[in-house]
């Protein structure tokens, strides 16, 4: 992404005044542009007409986000499928346990039994796969806006939404299965228990909504947030490094001081950044598998 | 792949000529950091279900039967060093209760030899000592005999001395009372 | 299986984040449906106003129940409820 932010400002150091949010959105927002700093690839041609569903616009073109959330859920497979076949190789004792396979052994136990089966309880075996492949699958669409010239799909509300719709689904189909229809229910229609009829009546009328908003509010705080913190990062690694076209160009003096400042910081965040990247995959691993447990306990 | 396959069929699928319709994705809704694209959101699905399929399909059974092996080979050994400690243990046991068992063995033995000489020996004892009052009987009847043999012999020789002096006397003095007095004194005191 | 311990703050945070979501969406739900029936009988600024604190008080209620009530039904020995 430096490279990218450089690479522009190289471009723009006659216009250095309009580096600005304009600059700092275009890296955030999908476009139909890959900027690969030396050239660039158009993804024009693999656009589509919107199809109409009724009122619904949905245009299945193929973008920037979605390039980069196909080489995340490569990049998911293909190191998940180098450590399986190292544990294959181990199990045929051809080899002693290698730095991957011990990394993605560590993963894959902690979000197995600390993640997944901790907050689910038993039975929980089942959603196993989906925690990790979720929590895997964020990390490499978190992680890959940090390499130079990537981007990430995860600061896209709708890529964060369509995850969590996908969670949302489980969580629901999850309580549905281990309640039975009545017992789901219940979870939308609440009554509180020692209320006359007609009192119990009113406060299902007002309960019911505010029951499914709180359903609703939950994946809806797994995709804002999710979306937020990856957002919110790269605003802030942009805006430093904007800092340094911004000042750099005024004179000797302050271009030192404004590139090594925010260059110093900006790793910094590039760290933090990293730490986030891991940090928000998880949590939205742990809180889809929280979700799950609480409503499989719920009566 | 597939995903290409997918968008490839998609393509197909639509009316509108390719590139007529290119124009910068989320624009249409916005353009901005909200911009609210619902065929972003399918690709999303699309995506990341195929990555879960494909996991779910050829990886999770590989990684979860390698970490399942290795736990078993991991079981095994630990079973397999405990069951030699176990038998070990046992060995060292039976080892000790084997010497314990022939060192009562020893002792048992080793008393009733005891026992066995005390016995021997008190039955030499009371074999001497039996012996030796046998001896001592024999002896003494064996004197008595000797004794009374001797008195008897005396006796005799007491009858012929006497005999003789009666002769002799009868010979000098043939009837003197006093004289018949003085044998019969003679051979009493000789007799008592 | 694992022992159990107390849920981590993590698992705390993520049970409760939706309770604001919902004070405030159940709060414009509410408002929202007031402004209707304002429209339909011309009482504005009525229930717009009522509706909103309905909806307020509604979430909160819905707040109060899992943080309050089912914590101490689950510790009187009832599962929690979702």
């Amino acid at each position: 992404m430096d490279g990218l932010l450089l690479q522009e400002a190289a471009q723009d150091a006659a216009h250095a005044e309009e580096w600005g949010t304009d600059v700092m959105i275009h890296h955030i927002v999908d476009a139909d542009v890959l900027d690969l700093g030396f050239f660039s690839v158009d993804l024009s041609p693999l656009s589509v007409a919107p199809i109409h569903i009724g009122g619904l616009e949905i245009d299945v073109s193929i973008t920037k986000h979605v390039v980069f959330l196909f080489i995340a859920a490569v990049l998911t497979v293909v190191t998940m499928w180098l450590a399986a076949r190292a544990a294959h190789r181990l199990e045929q004792g051809e080899k002693a346990p290698g730095g991957l396979l011990n990394a993605m052994e560590a993963f894959y136990l902690f979000l197995r039994d600390d993640v997944a089966m901790a907050n689910i309880g038993s039975g929980g075996e089942r959603f196993v796969p989906l925690v990790i492949t979720l929590f895997f699958f964020i990390l490499f669409a978190n992680l890959l806006g940090l390499v130079p010239f990537g981007a990430t799909a995860t600061s896209n509300i709708m890529v964060t939404a369509g995850l969590a719709v996908i969670a949302f689904i489980v969580i629901e189909t999850a309580g549905y299965r281990a309640l039975g229809a009545k017992g789901y229910l219940r979870t939308i229609f609440y009554v509180p228990p020692g209320l006359n009829p007609w009192m119990g009546a009113v406060m299902l009328l007002i309960m019911t909504p505010v029951e499914l908003i709180g359903k609703l509010a939950k994946p809806f705080a797994l995709a804002v947030r999710l979306f937020a913190n990856m957002t919110a990062g790269h605003f802030v690694l942009l805006a430093l490094l904007g800092l340094i076209i911004t000042y750099g160009s005024f004179t000797t003096a302050s271009g030192i001081v404004a590139v090594l400042g925010p260059l110093l910081l900006g790793l910094f965040v590039m760290f933090l950044e990293i730490f986030i990247a891991f940090l928000q995959a998880f949590i939205f691993a742990m809180l889809t598998a929280v979700f799950i447990g609480l409503i499989r306990h719920a009566h | 792949m597939t995903t290409w396959l997918t968008a490839a069929a998609v393509l197909a699928a639509s009316p509108a000529p390719l590139g007529a319709t290119a124009r910068v994705a989320g624009q249409g809704a916005g353009g901005a950091i909200f911009s609210l694209n619902i065929g972003l959101l399918l690709w999303t699905w699309v995506l990341f279900l195929l990555t879960l399929g494909i996991l779910v399909w050829k990886v999770f059974p590989l990684i979860a039967g390698g970490l399942e092996e290795r736990q078993r080979k991991i079981q095994e050994a630990i079973d397999s060093a405990r069951q030699d400690r176990e038998e070990g243990r046992r060995l060292v046991e039976e080892q000790t209760r084997e010497l314990a068992r022939a060192r009562q063995e020893a002792q048992r033995t080793l008393e009733e030899t005891r026992q066995a000489v005390g016995r021997l020996r008190e039955e030499l004892i009371a074999e001497a000592e039996a012996e030796k009052a046998d001896i001592l009987e024999r002896a003494r009847r064996e004197m008595e005999r000797e004794r009374e043999r001797v008195l008897d012999e005396l006796r005799v020789e007491a009858v012929e001395i006497s005999l003789a002096a009666a002769e002799r006397l009868i010979r000098a003095r043939l009837d003197t009372d006093e004289n018949r007095r003085l044998v019969r004194e003679y051979i009493g005191s000789i007799g008592g | 299986m694992r022992k159990e311990s107390p849920p981590s703050s993590v698992v705390q945070v993520g049970r409760h984040a939706g309770h604001g979501i919902t004070i405030a969406a159940s709060a414009a739900l509410f408002a929202w449906l007031g402004t209707l029936l304002d429209e339909r009988l011309g009482t504005r600024p009525l229930f717009v106003v009522l509706g909103a604190f309905l909806g307020f008080g509604a979430g909160f209620y819905s707040m109060y129940r899992r943080l309050v009530l089912d914590p101490s039904k689950e510790r009187d020995g009832e599962p929690p409820a979702e």
